[in-house]
């Protein structure tokens, strides 16, 4: 029986929160050093584990991963996922509990971490790779390959501070993808660069995994969670989840994330391009073919009733867009007032739109619901996850199957002849 | 015990072959540290040549941008004689140096291990706060962050000697010999080491307390500005003593024609550790009397600044990245 290639145990770490954190100035510690310099020196060895001002960031996480597994690390920001991982990594020190990482670990929690803009790419490519933990031999002999992955040779002599950011990003990412770790953890930093070499990034891993290396890996894209990973730890509040398959993983975060938006509408965070300006959106009344606001049987009706109010001040031709959107973030359907109804409006106190979707033709899954206000092309007030509808299985097909979420986005009829 | 039986078997049974060309993975233990901790000395070896690429990056960053580059490690410490040497003219300084030592040799020998002491105190203070990304977003040897500091002063300070070198031999030639650096030359190399030492003890602690605490990177500066003066590099220590006098005002000498002094203040520059260095240096260069009690205490000091240095950073290392 081989050891898993990460243990994860018990692993909790704590920090000390608080608005000035006066024991640690300069200023208090000089004085206190004079007062009692016994307590002074016996305060450095404290371990903040106990009191009111302390914030466990982890709090008891456990999990193991084999080799060969690529194991996605979800949850809402907050969570501790990037804790963990620093945890991991070495960066900071757990306040208690034990981890063993068995095999070389990259660790990328940053791209370009070490780069110096005024170095050029290719003494970058040496000083990260040093950095990372390669030896200039090592460096010497991949030198060709990471310039190559990355696209840049043109450039390699040119200071890194004159790189556009995607030629930076590659740059390291390159450096670090040919380290051959046997283990990487890998934060989200494939949100930047541009999709092309994202796809890029995400083929590299793969090569990692399939030549049988462990990847941990954190994302808020569930796309990417989903076409990567072969199991998930969902982590709230600095605790950690069982390891679940990839799908029922993503269901968990996702039912988190909802019931974090048990707040009312007027409440939710949102993005307001009108200066100054009170919410918008007031409320949001989902109306199904079940009765149930949320879950929608696949191919019936559904309804939106959004009430708006405190806008008579905001000029224009308003539209009103309701998205959907798939778990994965990818806008599925639109429902805008302009669009299918040729409807624009005025600001008003107080307005309530309804609309009605006669025939919802979604696969099972959840989506979101987002809503726009906009004035032509101009963005005013945008909601996201202004609600969450469940689509839940329907025999529209008469067949008693039908396709998933995950196979398909929607749900279409057709004939099949020999 | 188990081991040895282990290996009997192991013979025995083929079966273990399997096992032995498994690979074997190194396994990194992560847990909370207690007390002091010690120096993963296997850890800094294995890293040995990231060292070297820090030293190369600070160096290489130091002049990259700057026209004329690295004449610049030339001319900084040229200036730097020229002014105190103008200073000391004025000031009369220079009349209280012993024997026929130009001037600017006299200034230079102390400012060649003064320049490198303070570029530690200031850039290895400064370390790890200018490094900040390095200790928050990926693990390293933090160590080798204020050693390479002290590694690009080291490479200035081998620049700063060459000069310092050809200096000599001008003023050698140009006196036609009168002017001739003492045998006693050959001591720069164990001061050398003991100014190293020095420079790493106080890299660390300074640069993590300075991690620890911000003020300081205001107060640093000052302690180098404060520090040239107190630590009697641009003047002769002589300055704080006062010959004894016959009543014609002659100097009195004793048996073996060294003066003698009425009043002599120069032991409590044996506090400074930094002040058997410099005089140190100058003893070697220019054969002027050994300060023993400040050289004594120089050793003492800076390899007790070494230890408290390596082992306080080794202490709050564990904290960086959660301050940073």
């Amino acid at each position: 029986m081989t050891k898993p290639a990460i243990s994860v145990e018990n692993i909790k770490k704590a920090y000390r929160i608080g608005l000035e954190d006066q024991s640690d100035s300069f200023g208090a510690t000089i004085k206190h050093l004079i007062k009692n310099p016994l307590r002074v020196a016996r305060k450095f060895n404290e371990d903040y584990s106990s009191g009111d001002d302390v914030f466990w960031a982890l709090n008891d996480v456990s999990f193991e991963v084999q080799r060969g597994e690529v194991i996605g690390l979800i949850g809402r920001n907050g969570a501790g996922k990037s804790t963990l991982l620093k945890v991991l990594s070495r960066i900071v020190e757990p306040t208690s509990g034990r981890a063993v990482m068995r095999g070389r670990v990259s660790s990328l929690l940053e791209v370009g971490t070490g780069f110096h803009p005024e170095l050029t790419g290719r003494e970058n490519i040496y000083l990260n790779g040093a950095i990372l933990g390669m030896g200039r031999n090592e460096i010497k002999q991949k030198f060709d390959q990471i310039v190559e992955f990355s696209e840049v040779g043109k450039f390699l002599d040119t200071p890194v501070k004159r790189y556009s950011s995607g030629m930076y990003v590659r740059l390291a990412f390159s450096v670090a993808a040919h380290l051959d770790p046997e283990i990487m953890i890998v934060d989200e930093v494939l949100a930047v660069g541009d999709q092309a070499f994202q796809q890029k990034c995400l083929g590299k891993m793969s090569d990692v995994m399939r030549q049988g290396r462990t990847i941990l890996f954190v994302s808020h894209s569930m796309d990417a969670i989903a076409s990567l990973c072969t199991t998930v730890v969902h982590m709230k509040k600095g605790c950690s989840s069982a390891k679940m398959p990839v799908e029922q993983g993503i269901r968990a975060y996702l039912d988190e994330a909802a019931a974090g938006d048990a707040l009312p509408l007027s409440k939710k965070p949102r993005t307001s391009k009108i200066e100054d300006h009170e919410p918008v959106f007031h409320e949001i009344n989902v109306r199904t073919a079940s009765g149930n606001s949320v879950m929608v049987p696949v191919g019936t009706s559904v309804g939106f009733d959004v009430t708006m109010r405190n806008f008579a001040d905001v000029p224009g031709n308003l539209t009103l867009g309701i998205g959907i959107n798939n778990a994965r973030g990818q806008r599925v359907a639109l429902f805008h007032t302009e669009y299918h109804k040729g409807l624009t409006f005025r600001g008003a106190d107080e307005m309530t739109l309804h609309c009605d979707v006669p025939s919802l033709p979604l696969a099972p899954a959840s989506y979101t619901v987002d809503l726009v206000l906009a004035d032509g092309y101009n963005m005013l007030e945008k909601v996201e996850r202004a609600a969450q509808i469940e689509v839940v299985f329907n025999d529209v097909l008469g067949t008693g199957k039908l396709p998933t979420g995950k196979q398909s986005v929607v749900v279409l009829p057709c004939t099949w002849s020999e | 015990m188990s081991q040895a039986s282990m290996s009997v078997t192991a013979t025995e049974n083929p079966v273990p072959e399997a096992v032995s060309s498994e690979k074997v993975y190194q396994e990194t233990i992560i847990r909370p540290k207690k007390g002091w901790i010690g120096i993963d000395w296997k850890e800094l070896i294995t890293h040995r040549e990231l060292l070297f690429f820090l030293v190369w990056r600070d160096v290489k960053v130091k002049y990259k941008q700057a026209m004329f580059g690295a004449a610049w490690a030339i001319v900084v410490p040229l200036a730097s004689v020229l002014i105190y040497t103008v200073v000391g003219k004025f000031a009369g300084f220079a009349n209280r140096t012993i024997g026929n030592t130009p001037y600017p040799i006299y200034i230079y020998s102390g400012l060649l291990p003064w320049l490198f002491l303070q570029s530690a105190i200031n850039g290895g203070g400064m370390s790890l706060v200018n490094n900040q990304a390095l200790l928050s977003k990926i693990y390293l040897p933090r160590i080798f962050i204020p050693s390479a500091m002290i590694g690009s002063s080291a490479v200035d300070l081998f620049m700063s000697s060459i000069i310092f070198t050809l200096m000599l031999t001008y003023y050698i030639i140009s006196t036609g010999g009168a002017f001739m650096p003492s045998w006693q030359i050959i001591f720069v190399i164990p001061l050398t080491v003991l100014m190293v030492v020095a420079a790493l003890g106080t890299a660390y602690l300074l640069s993590a307390l300075t991690i620890m605490f911000r003020d300081l990177r205001f107060i640093i500066p000052f302690i180098t500005q404060l520090g040239i003066w107190l630590t009697a590099v641009v003047y002769p220590q002589t300055i704080f003593t006062r010959a004894a006098k016959d009543e014609q005002g002659n100097t009195l000498l004793d048996a073996a024609g060294q003066v003698i002094y009425a009043v002599d203040y120069r032991p409590w520059l044996a506090l400074n550790p930094f002040a058997g260095i410099v005089q140190g240096f100058r003893s070697a260069i220019l054969g002027e009397p050994w300060q023993w009690l400040q050289l004594t205490s120089s050793i003492v000091l800076c390899s007790l600044l070494f230890v408290v240095g390596l082992f306080y950073f080794k202490r709050v290392e564990r904290r960086f990245a959660d301050i940073a």
